[in-house]
């Protein structure tokens, strides 16, 4: 993973929106995947447009940190959304 | 008691039919108590199951549709064969709304729901709360219509697997020893657990199909202090897909109902490893 990376939706999740979280289930597979706030953020930030560069910035902005703790928050959430199937990195 | 009969068990839109023949197979279907059930003598056609004890040696045989699940001398093993098997069509079966895995008990006509996966405790819980004055509904699945907040528990004998804690233990080790005749339904063991007939543990237990109030998510850990954890209704709506075991026979999976029933219901998780203080605990939730 590296921030040229584009990050996107992974197909056949339907979205179930509790607000500040998110539920996304697959039909195919049946899988369900949790995401809390920082991740549901972070999910609808991945449009497919964006790289993972340009949603460091965004986060940053909206969640001033000390140096460093924006991107290993970040890592940490894109691997897990990764992981689960929720999305994929182009 | 008759030596030859047929039982319908009704449930959540599913209907099953049980053929039985001889005396030992008649008790056992008598101490499962299934479901909303019918035992009439006479053959019926085309059961699903077929359950028959021999006279001389009494051994037991199990039989669903045309296919042996079992031929030997435990009542037991062929009591839990038939629990399992039972369980899985229902499932199969039912399209009337989410089936949860779950235990399911009720006080003061407001409704608990326990869902869990095998090994989780709603069963050693169900026993506990029932032994505790609340009305025990299920120890195993559960059905929420469309639409509806009634929880519909599949009515059946208690299966608790071994090994028991030590509370419950003394529990049914009372409840043998004073009522093995009362209620007229035995208990059976296997190397797998033991099948209570919930009278030996709460003798006036009222079946009925209460409003759900609340959401537990049990979890047995042997040195858990029992905290109950509030769950947000996005992770109560994760774990009750989780514990579906019907989604690919309801619409969108079911997804919208149970997506209400997180909404709508307080859910939390509990961690425990004693039963004491327990009862307390999710009445103050009440």
């Amino acid at each position: 993973m590296n921030d040229a990376d584009i990050p996107r939706h992974m197909a056949g999740y339907r979205l179930e929106d509790f607000g500040d979280e998110l539920v996304l289930y697959h039909f195919t597979t049946t899988q369900v995947v949790y995401l809390n706030d920082t991740a549901s953020l972070i999910w609808r930030l991945c449009d497919g447009q964006r790289s993972i560069a340009d949603i460091k910035i965004l986060i940053q902005e909206a969640y001033p940190s000390p140096p460093g703790q924006v991107e290993a928050d970040l890592q940490k959430t894109m691997a897990q959304l990764v992981e689960s199937g929720a999305i994929e990195l182009l | 008691m008759t030596d030859t009969g047929t039982l319908v068990i009704s449930f959540a839109g599913t209907r099953l039919v049980i053929a039985w023949e001889g005396r030992s197979a008649g008790a056992i279907l008598n101490a499962l108590c299934l479901g909303d059930s019918t035992l009439a003598p006479g053959n019926g056609a085309g059961p699903h199951f077929w359950l028959s004890s021999a006279q001389t040696d009494e051994a037991i045989c199990l039989h669903r549709w045309d296919r042996r699940l079992y031929e030997g001398p435990s009542a037991g093993v062929a009591a839990e064969i038939l629990l399992d098997c039972i369980v899985h069509d229902l499932a199969d079966g039912c399209r009337v709304g989410p089936l949860f895995h779950a235990a399911a008990a009720s006080c003061g006509g407001r409704g608990l729901l326990l869902p869990g996966q095998t090994g989780s405790g709603k069963t050693t819980l169900a026993a506990w709360l029932a032994s505790r004055g609340w009305d025990y509904l299920t120890d195993e699945i559960a059905c929420i219509e469309q639409g509806s907040q009634e929880i519909q528990g599949f009515h059946r004998a208690l299966h608790l697997r071994t090994p028991l804690s030590a509370p419950v233990e003394r529990l049914i080790a009372a409840a043998v020893d004073g009522l093995d005749s009362a209620c007229g339904r035995g208990v059976y063991r296997s190397s797998r657990g033991v099948i209570v007939p919930i009278e030996h543990i709460r003798p006036n237990n009222t079946y009925h199909s209460p409003e759900i109030r609340l959401i537990i998510f049990p979890q047995y850990l042997a040195d858990a202090d029992g905290d109950l954890i509030r769950l947000s209704p996005a992770q109560a709506c994760v774990r009750l897909m989780g514990c579906t075991v019907n989604v690919r026979n309801l619409s969108g999976h079911g997804l919208d109902e149970i997506s209400r029933l997180a909404r709508g219901t307080p859910a939390y998780a509990l961690s425990y490893g004693r039963l004491d203080h327990l009862t307390e605990k999710i009445a103050a939730l009440w």
